[in-house]
Parts: C-alpha cells; sequence; structure tokens
C-alpha cells in the first residue's frame, strides 16, 4: 500500500515540477516577444493556469509530508496515545474538507467544463478546473494514509 | 451568535494542531454553508480564484532564485566580497553581515533564506574571531529582517496580491526604509564595538579587493538586474522574479560551475513545496475574504474604526500595534491574508494609500520574524549560533528599536515611500 | 397572476398579510471603488427594487469578486442574482455572439450605441443571450464603461501614427485584431502595473475611457500623456440576472424588477456621461494634451474586419441594423 502512495506522490511531483517550468518558461518567452516586438497574448493565461496547477500539486505533496504550517504547542505537550488520538481528529477534520473539495471540485468542473479560455478560445476551461477534484481526492488518500498509520501504532501500543 | 460560534471554532482549529490553511477552509466551508442561497461550490471556486492572478507568480520564482543563489555559492561570494569591504573595521564582521543581507536583499524576496543562507557562514566565523554569541545571533536574525523590505519581496507580491496594490510601486517604496534600517543597524554595531571592544579583520590588500570585486560582479549584478529592471520598466515584478531565476541558474550553473544539472530536480521540488505552502493559504483564505464579504464584515470594520479613530496616523498607529501584537504568534503571509482585506476599506476611507499602508505592514510584520514565540529567522539564528532563544531575543532588541523608529518617521512622513 | 397584484400594489408601510418576505437579490459588480458609476447604477437598482417592498437587494463593489469572469460563474451558480459584465468576458461562457458588441467603430456616438441597445438589436442580442445560455442568463439592460481612446508618448495625427506602436489593449480577439492590422503591436500588460510601463516604456500607449485612465493618473506618466480622441470603442456592459431564478417570479414580480433595472440603466449612464466630461477636464489641468482626429481612415480600416466577424458569428443581419441605425 506504502509502495503504491509512494508511486502516487512521485508522479504528482513531476506533474507539479512541469507545471513549475512550464511558467517559469511561457513568462520568460513572454519578455523575449516584447522585445522582438512580437505579439503573443496567450502567455499570462497559459502561465497562471500552469502556476495553479503547481501550487495545488504542491500543496497535496506537503500534505502527505504534514508539513503544512501548524502550531503545535499542544502536539509537543502530548506523547503517546494521546497525541495519536489528536492527530486522528486534526486528520478526520482535514480529510472532511478534502472529500469535499473532491465532491463540489467535480461539480464545478462538470458545471463549467464548457467555458472556454480568453485567449485560446479552443481550450476548456474543465481542464483548469479538474485540478480541485483531482487535489481533493490525492489529499484524501494522503489523509487516510496518516489516520490508518495513526490507529495502526496506536495498536502498538506506541 | 453564529460569528462568535465560527470564531471560536477557528481558535480551536489552530489550538489543537490543525494546518492553518485547512482551519482556514474548514470555517470558510461551514460559514458559507450557513448563507441561505449560497451554495457551498463557492469556497472550492473561490480558492481557484485567488490564485488566478499573474503577480502570484512571483512568489515561487523568487524563492527559487533564493534556492537557486545559496547552491550556486553567490551567497558565499557576497559574504567574501563584504568581508573584504568591511572587515577590516572595528566589528567589521557585523558590518559585513549586515551589509551581505541588504544585498542579498536585493536578490532575493525571503528573510528566512537569508538567515539560513548567510547565517550558516557568518554566525560560526564570527564566533570564532571572538564575537560574543549574542552578538552574532542578534545582528544575523534582525539584519535579515531586511529581505523583505528592500526588493524584491514575497510579502509585498502577496500583499499586492491581496489589495491590487501596484507591486512596482510597493518595490520602490520599500527602497529607502529597507536602506534606512540597514545603516541604522550599522550604527546600533558602532556604538557596540566601542563598548565592547569588537574584533576587526586584517585589512584586506587592494589586489585581493579587486580580485573578489571582480569574481563577484556576477552576483552583484543580479539586484541590479532585478531591481533596475523593475524600476526602469524592462519587466513587471513578475516577469523580474522569472529573469532573475534563470539569471541566477546561469551564474551559478556557467559562471561559478557550482550548480549541477542534475540537481536541478531537486531545486525544483524544494521550490515548489515550499511556496506551496503560503499560496495554498492563500487560497483558502480567499475562500475566507469570500465568506467576509457575505458577512459584510469590511463595512462594520470600517464603521468601527470611523467611530474612534479619525486621523490618518492614529489609524495606522493602531494598525502597527495590532501587526506587531499578530506577529509575535503568525508568519507574515497568513497574518496578511487574515486581516488586510479587513482593513483595507478602512484605510481607503481615511485616504491612505495603500501602498502605504502595504510598506508599514510589511515593516510591522518583519519585526514578528524575530520576535519569539514564532519568529522564524530568530529561531534559525538562535540554532546555528546554539543560544538559548531568551537571549537571542535580547540582543535583537537594540535593532527592533531602529525599525520601530523607522516606522514612525514612515507614519508621519508618507513622501519616503510614494516615490 | 392576478391574485398578487393587489398585494403588491398596496404599499403602505405596514407589508399586508399573505405577501411573502421579500426576495433577496444578491447584486454585484468587479469595482472595488465607491464611487463609480456602476456603484450608482447598482445602487439605484437597489432603491427602485426595495420601494414596493418585494426585493431586498444587497449591492456587492467588489466584495465577492473583482474578476467578471468570477461574477458570472457565481450567477449560473446562483451565488449572486445580478451581475455587470462586459462582453468580452461572456464570450467565456461559449455565447460568442455577444462579440459583436466587442468590434470597434461599431457605434459613431453615445445616440448611436444608445438606439441600438435599446431598440430591436438590444432585444436581438438579450434573446441569443437567452437561449444560448440555455435560459440561464437574461439582460436586464445595457449599461456603458464610457468610450474608450488613444492615449500614449505621442499624440496620433493621421492613421500612419500607429505604425510600431507597442499598445496595451484588452487581450479579446476581435480588439487585438483590429489594432494589428493598423501596423501596432498589441501587449499584454496587466491593468494594476500599467502605470509603471506607461512611465518606464514597457509600453508606447494604451487605450481606455477617460473614467479609467484619469484616476490611475496614466496621464501623468511619460507615455500617457497625449491623448487622442479615436472614440474607437462606445463600449456596452451587460446587467444580467439569474434567468431561473426571474422565470420563478410571479409577473407584477419581474415587473417590478424591470423598473429597477431601467432605473439603474438611467442613473448608470447619467453618472458615466458626466464624469467622463470631469475627468477630461481633469486630464487637461493636469497637463494631458488632448487632440481630435479625422476618424474616417480608422472607420474604414475596421469596416472589412467588422464584415468579417459578424459573418463568422453569423450575425450580419444585426450588423446591418447597427449600421442602418446610424
Ligand atoms: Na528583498
Ligand atoms: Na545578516
Amino acid at each position: 500500500m506504502k509502495k503504491a502512495i509512494d508511486l502516487l506522490e512521485r508522479i504528482q511531483k513531476y506533474i507539479g515540477i512541469a507545471f513549475l517550468s512550464i511558467f517559469i518558461v511561457v513568462v520568460i518567452i513572454q519578455i523575449i516577444a516584447r522585445y522582438l516586438e512580437i505579439s503573443v497574448l496567450w502567455t499570462e493565461e497559459i502561465a497562471v493556469f500552469s502556476f495553479i496547477w503547481a501550487v495545488f500539486m504542491g500543496a497535496s505533496i506537503m500534505v502527505r509530508k504534514e508539513a503544512h504550517f501548524s502550531f503545535d504547542f499542544l502536539k509537543s505537550k502530548l506523547s503517546g496515545i494521546k497525541k495519536h488520538i489528536l492527530d486522528i481528529i486534526i486528520n478526520v477534520l482535514m480529510l472532511g474538507f478534502t472529500l469535499y473539495m473532491l465532491v463540489y471540485g467535480k461539480e464545478i468542473m462538470i458545471t463549467f467544463w464548457n467555458y472556454n479560455w480568453y485567449s485560446l478560445p479552443d481550450f476548456k476551461m474543465g481542464y483548469v478546473w479538474a485540478v480541485i477534484p483531482l487535489t481533493g481526492m490525492l489529499m484524501s488518500i494522503y489523509i487516510i494514509e496518516h489516520i490508518v498509520n495513526n490507529i495502526i501504532q496506536m495498536r502498538g501500543g506506541k | 451568535m453564529f460569528a462568535l460560534f465560527l470564531v471560536i471554532l477557528f481558535i480551536v482549529l489552530i489550538v489543537i494542531g490543525t494546518p492553518i490553511a485547512f482551519s482556514i477552509g474548514i470555517v470558510s466551508l461551514i460559514g458559507i454553508s450557513n448563507i441561505a442561497n449560497i451554495p457551498n461550490l463557492v469556497v472550492p471556486m473561490k480558492m481557484f480564484y485567488g490564485l488566478n492572478s499573474f503577480v502570484l507568480l512571483a512568489v515561487p520564482l523568487f524563492i527559487l532564485t533564493a534556492n537557486l543563489m545559496n547552491e550556486g555559492n553567490i551567497t558565499k561570494k557576497l559574504i567574501d566580497l563584504s568581508n573584504a569591504l568591511v572587515g577590516h573595521v572595528k566589528g567589521g564582521l557585523a558590518h559585513s553581515n549586515i551589509l551581505v543581507s541588504m544585498i542579498f536583499a536585493g536578490v532575493s524576496g525571503s528573510s528566512t533564506a537569508d538567515t539560513a543562507g548567510v547565517g550558516k557562514i557568518l554566525i560560526p566565523s564570527m564566533i570564532e574571531s571572538g564575537y560574543d554569541k549574542e552578538t552574532a545571533v542578534g545582528v544575523t536574525a534582525a539584519s535579515s529582517t531586511i529581505g523583505g523590505i528592500i526588493p524584491p519581496s514575497i510579502v509585498m507580491v502577496i500583499y499586492g496580491g491581496l489589495t491590487n496594490a501596484s507591486i512596482s510601486k510597493l518595490f520602490l517604496g520599500g527602497m529607502i526604509p529597507g536602506i534606512l534600517i540597514g545603516l541604522g543597524m550599522m550604527f546600533v554595531v558602532g556604538i557596540m564595538a566601542k563598548k565592547k571592544d569588537f574584533p576587526r579583520y586584517e585589512k584586506t590588500d587592494a589586489k585581493t579587493k579587486i580580485k573578489l570585486i571582480r569574481e563577484s560582479i556576477p552576483a552583484l549584478l543580479t539586484p541590479m538586474i532585478i531591481i533596475g529592471g523593475v524600476v526602469t520598466g524592462w519587466y513587471t515584478a513578475t516577469e523580474a522574479a522569472a529573469f532573475s531565476s534563470v539569471y541566477a541558474f546561469l551564474v551559478g550553473m556557467f559562471y561559478y560551475k557550482t550548480i549541477k544539472l542534475k540537481s536541478i530536480p531537486r531545486i525544483l521540488e524544494e521550490t515548489l513545496k515550499l511556496s506551496s505552502l503560503s499560496l495554498f493559504a492563500l487560497a483558502t483564505a480567499s475562500a475566507l475574504g469570500e465568506l467576509l464579504g457575505y458577512y459584510r464584515v469590511g463595512s462594520y470594520v470600517q464603521g468601527f474604526f470611523m467611530n474612534t479613530v479619525s486621523s490618518p496616523i492614529g489609524f495606522l498607529a493602531i494598525v502597527v500595534l495590532f501587526f506587531l501584537f499578530v506577529g509575535t504568534f503568525m508568519d507574515a503571509i497568513p497574518a496578511m491574508i487574515l486581516f488586510v482585506p479587513i482593513i483595507l476599506p478602512a484605510a481607503t476611507l481615511l485616504g491612505i494609500s495603500n501602498v502605504h499602508l502595504g510598506i508599514i505592514i510589511v515593516i510591522t510584520l518583519s519585526i514578528g520574524l524575530v520576535t519569539p514565540p514564532y519568529g522564524l529567522c530568530l529561531l534559525i539564528a538562535a540554532s546555528i549560533g546554539e543560544l538559548g532563544v531568551e537571549r537571542s531575543f535580547k540582543a535583537v532588541l537594540p535593532y527592533i528599536s531602529i525599525i520601530l523608529m523607522v516606522l514612525v518617521l514612515i507614519i508621519v512622513f508618507p513622501q519616503i515611500v510614494l516615490i | 397572476g392576478c391574485g398578487n397584484k393587489t398585494a403588491t400594489d398596496n404599499t403602505d408601510n405596514t407589508q399586508p398579510e399573505g405577501v411573502a418576505d421579500p426576495i433577496k437579490i444578491v447584486a454585484a459588480h468587479n469595482q472595488t471603488n465607491t464611487d463609480s458609476p456602476y456603484q450608482t447604477g447598482l445602487l439605484e437598482f437597489e432603491k427602485v427594487a426595495e420601494a414596493n417592498g418585494v426585493f431586498d437587494v444587497e449591492v456587492h463593489a467588489g466584495t465577492i469578486g473583482t474578476s467578471e469572469a468570477e461574477l458570472v460563474e457565481k450567477l449560473k451558480l446562483g451565488a449572486a442574482d445580478v451581475v455587470l459584465v462586459s462582453p468580452g468576458f461572456m464570450t467565456k461562457t461559449g455565447i460568442k455572439e455577444i462579440d459583436l458588441f466587442s468590434l470597434l467603430y461599431l457605434f459613431d456616438s453615445y445616440d448611436h450605441w444608445e438606439k441600438v441597445v435599446d431598440g430591436d438589436v438590444g432585444k436581438a442580442m438579450s434573446d441569443i443571450i437567452y437561449n444560448k445560455s440555455n435560459g440561464e442568463f437574461k439582460v436586464l439592460g445595457y449599461w456603458t464603461a464610457a468610450v474608450r481612446h488613444y492615449y500614449g508618448k505621442t499624440p496620433l495625427n493621421s492613421i500612419e501614427d500607429v505604425k510600431g506602436l507597442k499598445i496595451r489593449t484588452q487581450t479579446s480577439g476581435a480588439v487585438s485584431e483590429y489594432w494589428t492590422s493598423l501596423g501596432a503591436i498589441p501587449t499584454a500588460v496587466a491593468w494594476g502595473e500599467l502605470y509603471q510601463g506607461l512611465q518606464q516604456g514597457i509600453v508606447d500607449a494604451a487605450e481606455n475611457a477617460y473614467p479609467y485612465l484619469v484616476p490611475m493618473e496614466h496621464h501623468k506618466t511619460t507615455n500617457g500623456k497625449y491623448l487622442t480622441e479615436t472614440g474607437h470603442d462606445y463600449t456596452t456592459r451587460l446587467l444580467l440576472v439569474n434567468a431561473k431564478k426571474f422565470d420563478k417570479m410571479t409577473d407584477d414580480q419581474k415587473a417590478e424588477l424591470m423598473k429597477a433595472a431601467e432605473a439603474s440603466v438611467d442613473a448608470e449612464r447619467t453618472a458615466i456621461y458626466n464624469e467622463e466630461e470631469s475627468y477630461k477636464q481633469q486630464l487637461i489641468d493636469d497637463g494631458g494634451v488632448v487632440n481630435e482626429i479625422d476618424r474616417t481612415p480608422f472607420i474604414e480600416a475596421a469596416i472589412p474586419l467588422q464584415d468579417k466577424i459578424a459573418k463568422e458569428l453569423g450575425l450580419e443581419e444585426l450588423l446591418q441594423a447597427i449600421r442602418d441605425a446610424k
């Protein structure tokens, strides 16, 4: 199970890096084009949408790594079972939110699938909105993994 | 009543250790679902629109630049040069520490990258040369707060994204206060150097100086290219960020030859992870902004300020006190995301320009970087210098007083930042 | 129906029995500036719609979205009931026909524009929007964001002067195509960055209306000082209502809403016409330079493009009707 999720995280990492690279390249193209006095109006939209994809990919990797900004003074005071219980509570709360991202994100994606991009009317907005349900799903998987791990450790008496 | 419930829920979520981004998201979701007729779909929708802004692209790009600079030895070159230039005066290493932070600030938008990068090299070498730990840690932590004040600045980009203030104007506005703070800190070092009899480096001979300058030219050009480019209008702030990362890459790869091609994916990965932390929080905070919008919180806060303070100076003084308090336990970016949208309408009504307000908030929050319990620059410097947090904090106090003086100056004379 | 008529006509201070609570209407535009004509228009809408207690209107000035695309999407979701958008952003929803109103030099004057949008063409366009959106959007009225002119580092004295200029324009297809056809280089610069862009020479020129460029102080920049009254775009803005919600209303409620919409149209247009005058004066007082130009060659250059796009959209008849209304 862990291996499959590791693979998922790795794939996601590469997608994130790819989108990060795309928007860097596109912004550079925008500067060069302006100096060559060539009119390119699609750079901004591609750059911003790639950026959004990259951010959501990065954010879900950080869910797996449990690295999002948080205050840990309560956690650092607890240990053993109590700490696991607190961890499970937090993860269940997060899971509520990510499942909601999955379900409602999917609805948004479907509702606005056929809206088109502004500078590139052949591109569908659905491609961009898809990042929300996808992230919701991946984050949910990572969070469930954390919950399961906590339960296993609690049973092991750690 | 329900609003009170939301506030309590938020505090509970934060205290038990729920990640800030998720706490904000959960509260927004519950708040929106309580409003009749407004579909819950607007929460994920607003997360998307919170990020749908070209200027925000600067955040990962500046983080990438800082990563490339640390990887590509550019930071090390800047330190060597500063030592050669000011190392021979009394307290030379401390002066050099401030100088390098000012130069680093001109390249990187991030204060914590400065503390980590510069501190790793300078704190040990200061202690070795006979400085007390307090001075080494204090000056390193305090001077790196300049990182977000002298442009470019990630915090300013986020502020611009929240308020539609021009990023270029914010960048220009940060320049003079940043330099004033740097010079003020050097003044503090000057006084302490006499009192504590700080050591000095041997004078670097002219030949070595010239060699070092020649070697550092590509590194020194980086801030000029970024600030110069934004000021002269070769490119916008976002483009400057992209350009600087390409430049830092080329210099590290082909001039200093310290960046290996195979380390690029790792650098990109680190950039992706680090930047997505604040940006994901920005996304959920946009949903919270939506909730505040439907509840019309802006007009209540506005009404409160209109009834209590009527002078811009009084208002700004309250803003400073408020963010000083908030900054002690929160990071600058989430603090702005939460509170700037609430404060902005009142400031606008009082005729305070959003650039002026922005610079004041950015400088105030930079103090939060060196105040416990949550001051990342202080914590990083303290751990490098192996000094307790309390003693470290006492060591940065003289420098904080300089920042406060500059703040008062800016509040009274807005012209300084409205170039 | 008829039963409600007596009830809603009864406008005492106390509500007669049997009348439901007022219908909540969330109305939004994307301008955060609360002095904008949009705000004037929506506040008038609120006033008239609430006068008889039929509606409870909540006006949002940018507080639930500063992006027009976002406002249209909220309208579709029901997160907003009345929003103001430009034709360019409506094309994102797949209703390409509305782009007809984005064509440059389509209108001669405000008189011409009002005659068109308030007449049969406006009606036809609103039917297209209703049908193409599958009954989701209904046009309540046509507002304007004033008339757009060229401004740049040099005044235009002939159409030749446009050649080679890097001009910041809207990025919608028809607009950038027109400027390209004149030999200019349309360039993307974010609105918030345009002041610096003009000051420092990222672009040579821009185009916009007095009430937008003057508050941003573009006329005080090096490359924004000279304004030539090209009058290339008498802009149209659409006041839309969520049609699903509208269709559920009784006839009386619909009539009340339309009355409020009409009042808002008048208020917004009057506000913007006045603002245009005062901002023009301010620009001149600040040292900006305004000149007029013979628009004929510009109009002639626009005609083939108008024909082409109207043909692509299948709206040749509407285009002809607009031209006939001159
Ligand atoms: Na900086
Ligand atoms: Na430093």
